[in-house]
C-alpha cells in the first residue's frame, strides 16, 4: 500500500503488456475499439490541421494508422479470436497512452522538424519579401531623385482614399520642403565658396537685340566696352573716400546725391599683374561708369564713344572660364565687352579679377 | 487710427535713436567714434616709447599720474605715417574696460546722427582692419566713417596691452 505512484503505474502497464494467456484479459469489442481509435486519430488530425504544418506527413501517418486498425479489425473478424487482436489493439492503445509520458515517437519528431522547417521557410520568404520591398523602395527613391521635381508624380504607398485637398496640401508641403532643402544647399554652397557663381553670358545675349549700342571707355591704355542696356550712368569723379581694410582694387566710396558709390580701380581690378605703382601714378581717372542699378562704379580715364554694333560683331564667350565678367570681344575694335551682371556679382562677393569663382 | 500712427511713430523714433560721434581726421578721411567712449582730447605730448612693445603701440604718456598707452592709429589702419603738427591730438578713450590714447591728425567736432542715417560699409574687406568699420554715413555730402573702438584691437591684443 506504500507503493509510489510511479511504481503503481509501472505495475499497471506491466500487466497490460502481459500476454493474454498469462492474464485474463477483458473482452474488447473490436468495432468499438476501432471507432475509438479512429476518433482519437481524427482528433489528432484536427490538432495537426489546426497547426497547418506538416499536414501531408501527418496525413500519411493517419492513413497508416487507420489502415493498420482496419487490418486488425478485418483479421479479428475473420478469425473470430478476440484475444489476439486485443493484444495488437492494446499495444496501439498503450503506445497512444504512453506517448504522453514517454519520449516522443518518431512521427512527433518529424512534425516538430517539419514545423521548424516550415517556420524557417516562412521566415526566409518574409525576409526575401522584405529585401525585395526595401530594394524596390530604394530604387523608387533613386528614380524620384533623378527625375526633376516637376516630373514627380506622388503616389500613395498604401491604397488609402485621401481627399484631393489633403493630397494637394501634401504635395505642396513636399515641394516646399524640397525647395527649402535646395535653398539651404545653395546657401551652404554660397557660404562655403564665398560667392554665388554668376550665370553664363547667354543671359546677356538673350537680353540684347541683334543690333545694340555699346559705350567704349579707356583705362590705362586699355579699351573696354559696356552695353548701354547695362550702363547705370556716368558720373564725374569727385572726392573718393578711402575705406581702410579693403582690397587694393577698392578705391573707396564717393557720395553722390545722398547715395554712396563704391568706386572700383578698374585698372587694378582688370589687370592687377600690370598695375605697378609707377603705372598707378600715371593713371588719371576722370569718370565713373556705373554698372546697371548697382552701387558699383568703374573708374575710367576717358570715354571714347557710343556706337551701334551687331551681335555677330562680337566674339561671344561660350564658357565663363576664369573671366566670367568678360562677355566677349568686339571684333572690329578688338576690345573686351563687359558682362555687367557677372561683374556686379563678383564685386558684391568681394572677388578680384583673378579670384576664381569655383575656388574652395 | 491716429493713435496707432502715433504709437508707430514713437516706436520708430525709439528705434531711430540719435547718437553723438566725435569726429577726427586721419589721412584726409573723417572718422567718427562714439562720444560715450571719449574721455578727453589732449594736445600732442611727449610719448615715451616702450621697448619690446607691439608695433601698433607708440608708447606711454603720464596723464595726471596715470600711465596711458597710446596707439599708433595710422599704423593700425594701415596708413602711412605722417609728420606731427599743431593739429595732432591724442584722444583718450575707454574701450574693453581699458583707458588708452589714440593718435589722430586732428579732432573736428561732435556730430549727431540718427541710427537710420548709418549705412553698412562696403562688405568687400578681407583684411583685419576691415573689422574696425562700424558703418558709414553721408553727411553734408561728406562721408563719415564710423569706427568701432572695441574692435580696434583683438582680444589677445587687449590683454597684451594690460601686460605692458
Amino acid at each position: 500500500m506504500s507503493k509510489s505512484v510511479d511504481e503503481t503505474v509501472f505495475d499497471y502497464f506491466s500487466l497490460l503488456l502481459q500476454e493474454p494467456s498469462q492474464q485474463s484479459e477483458p473482452t474488447v469489442d473490436p468495432e468499438a475499439l476501432s471507432e475509438k481509435l479512429t476518433t482519437t486519430v481524427k482528433s489528432v488530425d484536427v490538432i495537426a490541421a489546426s497547426k497547418t504544418v506538416g499536414v501531408a506527413r501527418h496525413e500519411s501517418r493517419k492513413s497508416t494508422t487507420v489502415i493498420s486498425t482496419q487490418t486488425a479489425v478485418t483479421k479479428q473478424s475473420q478469425n473470430r479470436d478476440f484475444a489476439e487482436p486485443a493484444a495488437v489493439v492494446d499495444k496501439l492503445a498503450l503506445e497512444k497512452l504512453l506517448s504522453a509520458v514517454s519520449k516522443p515517437a518518431t512521427p512527433n519528431l518529424d512534425i516538430k522538424q517539419q514545423i521548424k522547417a516550415s517556420a524557417e521557410r516562412v521566415r526566409q520568404a518574409i525576409s526575401q519579401t522584405e529585401i525585395k520591398t526595401l530594394e524596390q523602395a530604394a530604387s523608387d527613391r533613386a528614380n524620384l531623385q533623378n527625375k526633376p521635381l516637376t516630373d514627380k508624380e506622388i503616389k500613395p504607398l498604401v491604397d488609402i482614399k485621401t481627399d484631393n485637398i489633403e493630397l494637394a496640401e501634401l504635395k505642396e508641403a513636399i515641394i516646399k520642403h524640397d525647395k527649402l532643402a535646395e535653398d539651404k544647399a545653395a546657401q551652404q554652397a554660397q557660404t562655403q565658396t564665398g560667392a554665388t557663381p554668376p550665370s553664363i553670358t547667354r543671359n546677356l545675349q538673350e537680353v540684347l537685340e541683334d543690333e545694340f549700342q555699346v559705350l567704349f571707355f579707356n583705362v590705362a591704355g586699355l579699351t573696354l566696352a559696356v552695353p548701354l542696356v547695362s550702363l547705370g550712368g556716368i558720373i564725374k569723379i569727385d572726392r573718393i573716400n578711402h575705406i581702410i581694410g579693403r582690397p587694393s582694387w577698392f578705391k573707396g566710396v564717393q557720395t553722390h546725391r545722398d547715395s554712396k558709390i563704391n568706386v572700383v580701380d578698374t585698372c587694378a581690378w582688370v589687370m592687377p599683374e600690370k598695375y605697378t605703382p609707377e603705372l598707378a601714378e600715371t593713371v588719371d581717372y576722370q569718370y565713373l561708369v556705373m554698372l546697371e542699378n548697382s552701387d558699383w562704379g568703374l573708374t575710367c580715364e576717358s570715354l571714347v564713344n557710343a556706337v551701334k554694333i551687331d551681335k555677330s560683331h562680337v566674339n561671344w564667350r561660350e564658357k565663363p572660364g576664369k573671366r566670367p565678367w568678360l562677355a566677349g570681344v568686339v571684333k572690329q575694335q578688338m576690345c573686351g565687352i563687359l558682362h555687367v551682371q557677372a561683374l556686379i556679382e563678383m564685386l558684391d562677393a568681394g572677388l578680384g579679377c583673378q579670384d576664381s569663382i569655383d575656388r574652395g | 487710427m491716429s493713435d496707432s500712427r502715433s504709437v508707430a511713430a514713437v516706436a520708430a523714433g525709439k528705434d531711430d535713436a540719435v547718437l553723438q560721434w566725435v569726429t577726427f581726421k586721419l589721412d584726409n578721411e573723417t572718422y567718427g567714434i562714439n562720444v560715450m567712449q571719449v574721455q578727453e582730447v589732449l594736445r600732442y605730448t611727449e610719448i615715451a616709447p616702450v621697448p619690446g612693445a607691439p608695433h601698433y603701440v607708440l608708447g606711454i604718456i603720464n596723464l595726471r599720474g596715470n600711465v596711458v598707452t597710446v596707439i599708433d592709429t595710422r599704423s593700425r589702419f594701415g596708413l602711412q605715417s605722417a609728420e606731427l603738427d599743431d593739429s595732432t591730438r591724442i584722444v583718450i578713450i575707454e574701450a574693453e574696460k581699458q583707458v588708452i590714447g589714440i593718435l589722430v591728425d586732428s579732432v573736428a567736432e561732435v556730430v549727431y546722427l540718427r541710427r537710420s542715417e548709418i549705412d553698412n560699409a562696403p562688405n568687400v574687406g578681407t583684411e583685419e582692419s576691415a573689422k574696425f568699420i562700424q558703418g558709414v554715413s553721408n553727411r553734408d555730402n561728406e562721408l563719415l566713417i564710423l569706427v568701432d573702438l572695441d574692435k580696434l584691437l583683438s582680444d589677445e591684443e587687449w590683454v597684451e596691452l594690460t601686460q605692458l
